[in-house]
């Protein structure tokens, strides 16, 4: 765990409560042995890896049709790109949260740590903004109002990829082009 | 301060008394050898239990979905593949089974916050050394998160995983299980944060 999750007082509370619950010693003790005398390896390996072999195949199938649905559906750009030397985009993003005190924004780009992405407001506008330097591809991001509630932009694209649900989509073009 | 190597690291200790290697015991196991697959099991038992017991909220349905998953495993050695970590191989197989529980008892986690019918504290579960009251809280909050992001906080603050290790046991992309795990503990702050007030 990194330093600022061992140090946080819900991942304290979570390990401890986690760790505090051990199984009934005579309940588990014939509940191995229960597990121990099943070791037939041949039939019992056989008929268990058809299972195995009907689940996986069931699985792939899923994943391949949601491949399909994510590229065909089309993503749109929301954000002001200039081109830089390298092979990063930097990117604007910005986002209107009436009656926010604070807004954080994390997504792929900071492994989904809000703290590492605070946003700045415009006095003038009130619109919140964040300047990020990002690789072309497609990028999930969210954004932390207020340390309490996760919030998307809906004029902004969405996910609608069911691993992502709930979060804006971001796709970044080598050539930095976006449609606003 | 959570120690930096969690709960249970299943592949010490039992393993380091027997002087074989994990690899070892499972090439016996495969083999049909009941003592290496007897300490395998030993080895991990608790640690399934208690996943299975967070996440199910119900030792006898713990205990049966813990059963299955070395069951299962023990049918799928032949494709356990020696770069792979055991016990990421074995909750991958684990969490499946509470996946599949979880369907079988009907229960979701907002019915289960909207109808009151919160599973017993850990006193009427049949755990020893329950956890205090306090704890309560979080019980409820961990049930009250989806179902994914309960995994990734369970597995990682309950059983201390790399967050690569969580995303190859649930199948979910890496990103997706530290964005998982963040809004989790938004969530758990902020419900948290309410019932002390």
């Amino acid at each position: 765990m990194s330093e600022d999750e061992q140090s946080d007082p819900i991942a304290q509370q979570l390990y401890r409560w986690y760790a505090h619950a051990e199984p009934e010693a005579r309940a588990r003790e014939v509940a191995v042995d229960r597990i121990v005398a099943e070791v037939h390896p041949g039939r019992a390996a056989r008929t268990r890896d058809r299972q195995e072999g009907r689940r996986i195949f069931g699985a792939g199938l899923a994943a391949a049709a949601l491949i399909l649905t994510v590229f065909g559906s089309g993503i749109l750009l929301r954000a002001r790109f200039q081109r830089s030397p390298s092979d990063l985009v930097t990117v604007e993003l910005q986002v209107t949260v009436p009656s926010a005190h604070r807004v954080d924004l994390a997504g792929d780009f900071n492994g989904w740590d809000a703290r590492k992405t605070p946003m700045t407001q415009d006095p003038a506008t009130g619109m919140w903004r964040a300047t990020l330097r990002l690789p072309p591809g497609r990028h999930a991001y969210s954004y932390l109002v207020d340390g309490t509630r996760w919030v998307v932009d809906a004029a902004a694209p969405q996910s609608s990829d069911a691993e992502f649900g709930g979060t804006n989509v971001l796709a970044v073009a080598q050539d930095g082009v976006g449609d606003e | 301060m959570v120690p930096a190597d969690s709960v249970t690291n299943f592949a010490d200790g039992l393993f380091s008394v027997v002087g074989m290697t994990e690899s070892e015991l499972v090439a016996r196991a495969r083999a049909g050898d009941a003592d290496a697959w007897r300490t395998l099991v030993d080895g991990s038992y608790d640690a399934c239990w208690r996943y299975a017991l967070r996440v199910l909220r119900n030792a006898a349905d713990a205990e049966d979905a813990v059963q299955e998953t070395f069951l299962r495993a023990l049918g799928a050695l032949s494709r356990y593949r020696e770069q792979q970590q055991f016990r990421a191989w074995l909750f991958t197989i684990l969490v499946n089974q509470c996946r599949n529980a979880l369907v079988a008892q009907g229960r979701r986690a907002r019915r289960f916050v909207e109808t009151g019918d919160w599973p017993a504290d850990d006193a009427r579960l049949g755990v020893t050394n329950p956890t205090p009251l306090g704890d309560d809280g979080l019980a409820r909050a961990v049930s009250a998160l989806d179902e994914q992001s309960r995994e990734a906080v369970l597995l990682r603050f309950g059983e201390g995983m790399e967050y690569s290790e969580i995303a190859d046991v649930t199948g979910a992309s890496l990103s997706a299980v530290k964005m998982r795990v963040s809004r989790a503990l938004t969530r758990l702050r902020l419900t948290l944060g309410t019932e002390n007030r």
